[in-house]
């Protein structure tokens, strides 16, 4: 998990504050050169691909992570009431069957028609598919964590409510969250390479992934690197985003709740 | 099974109405939008319903051919994706079964790991690219009419299928192997042997039905992502199918087309589920007691 973080880190870091110190966007000069003084290339309207490569990675991450904010943000109150209020509860299971009936995609697909299409749209398309999901997780964590036996020997040890809450309560569900959040991240990622891809995401001139990956198909004959490198970026981002939380969700569920045998799947 | 049967129909009209009413009615925002407030939905439904969903915007021809014109590309698409995807799936999740926590089973669940990963239209790329433009096996793109050409149209369905398929295989892998490592030593199996099932018999007649409750389950969970992953990888492709109808119909801004090709859509979602969910009534005898909802 150690190694995992690390690399997420790494691609973090490298790319959010160094975006290229000659932040060659749009040379008119070069056109579709293959590598040199430009690692990877340039694309059809001479823009360094190394740079937007770097921008790129860095819209994945802000697209993901504030769809996942939506999420929590959206998604933690309803889990919440469903948690505590059986027949809310119950509502919210329906709600959130229909709304598998709405991916990112679709919502995508709306929000390009009504506005345009921009890394915002998919931000809001890929947050709201994330609610449900959300929603359960922290719904299924107050139901496993608020009737634990610990919680009864706290309460004679002479703690009130309000204490157990935020000493055992809260943060095993906050680790919970946390967990599906990477995870959703991870998702994320995938999600708004494709979304942009497809030209229902970010537009140019802001970079994505799925952007340098679209044009990338047209020239891959003179230069595969572009239509490889961005896309074995999204898969590492991806997947070290689900492993890590993953491993985070485990890790809660082990030790702060002795007894669950590790769900497989 | 009639009742459950009828309930989960019944679910599943509820559902598509409230979802296309939802949609109708976010669609109308578009600046420019032709429809009028009053009575224009309830007008709207009276003309899908007999089939008519009015003309496009952006292209000029009838919105309902063109959709089932783009579904001829898409339905078959998503089949064999789906197929190849439990094709895949149960075979790596078996042969991981074999010897639970073994070295094979350890390597497919990292390679799963890694595989669940992977951008399906990227994938696609890359299989367009290498066996297409290197190796010259399959068409790299564009689509023959099913009337003209059927091995052709079949060949150009392949590799985007696989694209499809290869991420999604490795939950189905995860839950068939869960499902076979728990059930050889299980009391299920034992208990049929000692009444004189052999082996073999014992497998079939109870392992095979426990074993695809699990398998279904997860199958009604990644058919959306299966179906949007059709979509997307027919972009790749230059396929003309519901993905290329919806994507290029929203960034023109045309309300019927996009109005209809997510109509369309949403039935595919809503209508796969409910498939899945029959099928699971027909192995589960549980859910059919008529009290147990």
């Amino acid at each position: 998990m150690v190694v995992v973080l690390m690399l997420l880190l790494g691609g973090f870091a490298s790319l959010v504050w160094t975006p290229f110190p000659a932040d060659g966007l749009d040379v008119g000069a070069t056109l579709q050169g293959p590598d040199g003084r430009h690692w990877l290339g340039t694309d059809q309207l001479g823009r360094d691909i190394l740079s937007m490569t770097m921008r790129g990675t860095l819209t994945s991450f802000v697209v993901a992570a504030v769809a996942a904010l939506i999420a929590v943000i959206a998604g933690g109150p309803v889990g919440y009431v469903a948690a505590h209020f059986p027949r809310a509860g119950r509502a919210a299971s329906s709600g959130g069957h229909f709304m598998a009936l709405f991916p990112a995609m679709v919502v995508a697909i709306v929000l390009a028609t009504v506005f345009e299409a921009s890394s915002l749209t998919a931000m809001l398309a890929i947050g709201t598919a994330g609610i449900p999901g959300m929603a359960r997780v922290v719904r299924d964590g107050f139901q496993r964590f608020e009737g634990r036996d610990y919680l009864a020997a706290s309460r004679l040890a002479g703690l009130d409510n309000s204490e157990i809450a935020w000493r055992h309560t809260y943060p095993a569900v906050l680790a919970l969250v946390g967990a599906q959040v990477l995870v959703q991240m991870g998702m994320g990622v995938l999600a708004e390479a494709t979304l942009a891809f497809v030209g229902l995401g970010a537009q140019s001139p802001t970079n994505s992934l799925g952007l340098i990956l679209k044009d990338a198909q047209g020239y891959a004959a003179l230069n595969p690197l572009p239509a490889v490198v961005p896309g074995l970026i999204v898969l590492t981002l991806a997947a070290a985003l689900t492993y890590s939380g993953d491993q985070l969700r485990k890790t809660t569920s082990t030790e702060l709740d002795p007894g669950t045998v590790d769900v497989d799947a | 099974m009639i009742w459950f049967a009828l309930r989960k129909l019944l679910g599943l009209v509820v559902t598509l109405m409230v979802a296309t009413t939802l949609v109708f009615f976010v669609l109308e925002l578009t600046p420019g939008s032709t429809a009028g407030e009053p009575g224009s939905f309830a007008r709207w439904v009276g003309q899908v319903l007999v089939g008519n969903f009015g003309k496009s915007v952006s292209r000029g021809t009838a919105v309902g051919s063109a959709i089932s014109e783009a579904l001829a590309v898409s339905l078959p698409l998503a089949v064999i994706a789906i197929l190849m995807a439990v094709a895949l799936g149960t075979g790596a999740g078996l042969l991981a079964a074999r010897r639970p926590d073994g070295p094979l089973d350890r390597s497919l669940l990292a390679l799963g790991q890694i595989g669940a990963a992977i951008p399906e239209f990227w994938l696609g790329m890359l299989l367009a690219l290498v066996i297409s433009g290197v190796l010259r096996l399959l068409p790299s793109g564009g689509f023959v009419q099913w009337g003209d050409n059927a091995v052709g149209a079949l060949s150009s369905l392949i590799l985007p299928a696989l694209a499809v398929a290869v991420p999604h295989a490795p939950a189905v892998a995860r839950v068939v192997r869960g499902g076979r490592a728990r059930l050889s030593g299980s009391a299920l199996i034992g208990g049929a042997r000692a009444r004189g099932l052999t082996a073999q018999q014992a497998r079939q007649r109870h392992g095979l039905r426990n074993a695809a409750l699990p398998v279904l389950a997860n199958l009604r969970s990644i058919l959306p992502s299966v179906l949007v992953a059709t979509l997307a990888v027919e972009t790749v492709f230059y396929l003309p199918g519901l993905g290329r109808l919806l994507f290029d119909a929203a960034q023109a801004h045309d309300v019927p087309l996009v109005r209809g090709g997510l109509v369309v859509f949403l039935v595919l979602l809503a209508g796969t589920r409910f498939i899945v969910d029959l099928a699971t009534g027909v192995v589960d005898p549980r859910l059919r007691v008529w009290r147990n909802a």
